[in-house]
């Protein structure tokens, strides 16, 4: 077990190079694994005290805690469970090991990772940053390839000059962790080669596994949002006002006015569909019978049902893919002008959405609050309070039922009909 | 107006522009082979013997379309005979570029297939100014609408040369309503997804539902320049009688005016409906009451009272108002999907439109406002010139010579020369690397 003490500093005093150091020993980088002997309890025993860490901060992005301060007044108190630098990198390559077996996997520990180190790094000082950073700086900015600023690139938020950012020291967070972020991501891909060897150690195989077990409920997509029964095209137009989330209503809306839908579109609205149990001929034939209206039947048959069957795994490499859940369609392409995929809280501007609700009958305080929660970026909470305003009683009735709602778009419309399912039959 | 699709031309060429025959010719006669692969091989020195393999094509991707759209991806060719013989047997109405990929084609189905390399790509379409044209819609474009290709082209070209540094850029008009850009500095092409992705969100503005882009203050450098790019040709081409027509009717101008504070908007509208003035100079007037509104602002501030903070703050939101105006219709629209993945197809330059005949040449961007599409000559007028002309190559008698030599001097010569370097700059390192042990 080595502690990452080799600073790179060149030219600093010894204090600062004390801070380097003290710096990177309270937040490893994780560059390299730590060697030596330990036994298989403390193994477990790590991983598992670091997987609730991760879940924990999942559950809060979930519910919207984005602000990294928020996260630290839940989450630090339990941050002192990995104080010791041993039990910390151990635990951490444990479970980049167990999470590199599939992308969904990598996906979500790789979030939760950057999440944590970004929560850690908060506690360091502007001195103790620079020890990160190796970049030129002129008393003013970093000069940094745009390449290892994609963040602030991507937001504007660094001026450029011949592919160097210049980079402001209150901003130096961002490339650190996009540095991080880059280094656990190949290091996962790195693991997933070594997965199967160290699942087949008879010792190692029933604690990886349990450790991916343990974490099954983490990752959101996980199928068991297949609503299970089947709906058929007709049923649509009622189903997009009483049971589908304001993305997918949205969607469906657009669809039925304009008769087409662009590239992002078909495939956020196909795939929900197609999990919300509607057969792959009954979808075929409700996006033809909007096509059509602008398309001959020739063009949609060769353009656009070989996309449906596609999602259906039916063509191509013939995978039966996952629908979208809600951080995807979050994170995802933002709609551009004509496309209707997206999230409306995130992507939508305010008085879009003010005219929006105009239309869905919610009260103004009602539209009010679901303004606020689009505004103040909790799109998930938005989503939640909404189904709540169209099922009035149902969180309080059934927790089971609505917990995946806000998570995902087929768990709202599941727990949906669940909720029509009871009332119906209470009747 | 001219209407590209109506296959009008220049040359008094009666024929069809496009046709099976007149692709045949085309590939048999006039496709610049040679150049082509040079440019994708990134192989530098006198040019190579065309039947000799060259490195790098073994692994790129073209897409072939077919007559009645069938379509045949992962086409590989190793020196430009190979291409040749491979064009002239399977006749493609249209020709995509891919990615080069870490294996050869014939794995494509492997788990492990990726791109690994490929030129950064833009796509800016007519199609996605609809709602600004007053002048087209759809697929046709003419003289007034292709200025807001003008202003994108002038825009991004900025961007990629002084924001991001790039050299090596080849804008090509896509035969129809559009123009494609790609980037070939090394730095581009080895660019992942995520990076593709960050750089495109640099270039594009977010949008509304009403195509205005919210802005911020401190405007960003690059927004800045943006506009001083842009907004002579808003003024030009855009709020003009002879133009887009945006202060030209009081139907038009209500729009523009619509998102001034209620009271400004009321009070121009009145002004302007009692008197005579130019589309010009109501723009011209528009920005000086802006103006007018900052400098009062800038007097009055020294008064702390809480109006004048209050009218402070109107000020500056007028000003935003003028950048926002101006890029709603003039920033450029990218169709971003095309640029963030590495693999993504983009039609070849030097292919030719099956819908309108026109080849996609390439063109120099800093002369870009005298590029016209409607004189793109179309396979039906390059047949015409060969059998009209007296020079010695078929090449030469026609109009694509310009663009094939502007393609030969001002891209490809420096591109290769940039390799050139970059592998003497490599030995160099090396040698010296070894001469230390």
């Amino acid at each position: 077990m080595q502690v990452n003490t080799s600073s790179s500093s060149k030219n600093s005093s010894s204090s600062a190079k004390k801070a380097k150091v003290v710096a990177k020993e309270k937040v490893s980088m994780y560059s390299s694994p730590p060697r030596g002997e330990m036994s298989l309890d403390e193994f477990e025993e790590f991983a598992v005290d670091r997987l609730v860490i991760l879940r924990m901060i999942d559950n809060l992005r979930v519910k919207g805690f984005f602000k990294t301060r928020e996260l630290q007044q839940q989450v630090g108190p339990q941050l002192r469970k990995l104080a010791d630098p041993r039990k910390d990198e151990i635990s951490h390559f444990t479970l980049r090991l167990a999470h590199s077996r599939t992308e969904e996997l990598r996906r979500w520990f790789l979030t939760q990772e950057c999440a944590l180190f970004r929560l850690r790094l908060e506690e360091l000082g502007p001195t103790e940053l620079e020890g990160f950073m190796q970049a030129p700086f002129d008393g003013e900015t970093y000069r940094i390839p745009f390449t290892e600023a994609l963040d602030l690139v991507s937001r504007r938020e660094a001026k450029l000059e011949r592919g160097v950012a210049l980079v402001r020291p209150s901003k130096v967070r961002s490339i650190i962790v996009a540095k991080f972020r880059a280094g656990v991501s190949k290091g996962l891909a790195k693991a997933s080669s070594y997965f199967g060897a160290a699942a087949a150690d008879p010792r190692l195989a029933p604690l990886l596994n349990n450790v991916e077990k343990h974490d099954v409920s983490a990752p959101t997509t996980t199928g068991d949002e297949t609503s299970g029964e089947s709906i058929t095209a007709d049923q649509l137009d009622l189903l997009s006002k009483t049971s589908m989330p304001l993305c997918m209503r949205q969607t469906h809306d657009a669809l039925r006015r304009e008769h087409k839908l662009k590239h992002w579109g078909r495939v956020q609205y196909g795939l929900f569909l197609k999990a919300a149990g509607l057969s792959m001929e009954d979808q075929v034939r409700f996006f033809e019978q909007e096509f059509t209206k602008l398309v001959p039947h020739d063009q949609f048959h060769k353009e656009y049902a070989y996309g449906i069957r596609h999602r259906y795994g039916k063509e191509g490499k013939r995978t039966d893919y996952t629908p979208y859940g809600c951080l995807k369609i979050i994170m995802d392409f933002a709609p551009g002008p004509g496309e209707f995929h997206g999230c409306p809280y995130r992507h939508y501007s305010q008085d879009h959405l003010t005219a929006l609700f105009g239309t869905l009958g919610l009260s103004p305080p009602q539209a009010a609050e679901l303004r606020q929660l689009s505004k103040s970026h909790n799109y998930q909470i938005a989503c939640q309070r909404h189904f709540e305003f169209l099922h009035p009683g149902a969180a309080a009735a059934d927790q089971e039922i609505s917990a995946g709602v806000g998570n995902h778009p087929n768990a709202f419309f599941k727990a949906s009909r669940a909720y029509y399912d009871a009332n119906n039959k209470k009747l | 107006m001219t209407e590209v699709e109506n296959n009008n031309n220049n040359n008094n060429n009666k024929g069809p522009a496009f046709s099976e025959d007149l692709l045949r010719m085309y590939y048999a006669r006039l496709f610049p082979y040679e150049l082509f692969c040079q440019w994708l091989a990134y192989e530098p020195g006198p040019s190579p013997d065309p039947t000799k393999p060259l490195e790098k094509l073994g692994t790129r991707e073209l897409c072939f379309t077919l007559k009645d759209d069938i379509y045949c991806r992962y086409q590989t060719f190793g020196c430009a005979a190979e291409l040749k013989a491979m064009m002239l047997k399977k006749m493609p109405h249209k020709i995509d570029i891919g990615a080069v990929f870490n294996s050869p084609m014939r794995d494509h189905k492997s788990p492990s297939f990726r791109a690994d390399e490929r030129e950064l790509v833009f796509d800016v379409d007519l199609s996605d100014y609809d709602d600004v044209r007053t002048c087209c819609q759809g697929a046709t474009v003419c003289r007034k609408c292709w200025q807001f290709i003008v202003a994108a082209v002038k825009v991004l070209d900025a961007i990629l040369r002084y924001d991001f540094g790039f050299d090596h850029l080849l804008w090509v008009y896509s035969g129809r309503r559009g123009v494609h850009c790609w980037v070939c500095d090394r730095v581009a092409r080895e660019l992942t997804n995520e990076a593709r992705t960050a750089l495109v969100s640099y270039c594009s503005l977010a949008r509304s539902s009403d195509h205005a882009a919210a802005l911020t203050w401190p405007l960003h450098p690059s927004l800045a320049r943006a506009f001083d790019i842009v907004e002579p040709i808003f003024a030009r081409d855009v709020v003009s009688d002879d133009g887009q027509q945006l202060l030209a009717t009081p139907e038009n101008w209500t729009k523009v005016l619509r998102r001034l504070p209620d009271d400004t908007a009321a009070l121009i509208a009145d002004h302007w409906a009692t008197r005579d003035s130019t589309p010009a100079q109501k723009w011209a007037a528009l920005k000086t009451q802006l103006r007018t509104t900052t400098t009062t602002t800038t007097t009055t501030a020294n008064a702390s009272d809480r109006s004048a903070a209050k009218k402070q703050k109107r000020a500056v939101v007028s000003d935003l108002w003028k950048y926002e105006t101006v890029f709603a219709y003039v920033y450029p629209r990218l169709d971003d999907n095309v640029s963030k993945q590495r693999n993504h197809l983009l039609k070849a330059p030097f292919a030719a439109h099956p819908k309108t005949g026109r080849v996609c040449v390439p063109f120099d961007p800093t002369i870009v406002e005298d590029f016209d599409p409607c004189a793109v000559p179309t396979l039906g007028d390059l047949a015409a010139q060969i059998d009209a002309g007296e020079a010695d190559t078929d090449l030469a008698k026609t109009d694509l010579r310009h663009a094939v030599d502007f393609f030969k001097r001002s891209f490809l010569a420096p591109l290769l020369g940039a390799v050139a370097k970059e592998r003497h700059d490599q030995r160099e390192r090396e040698a010296a690397a070894a001469g230390l042990f």
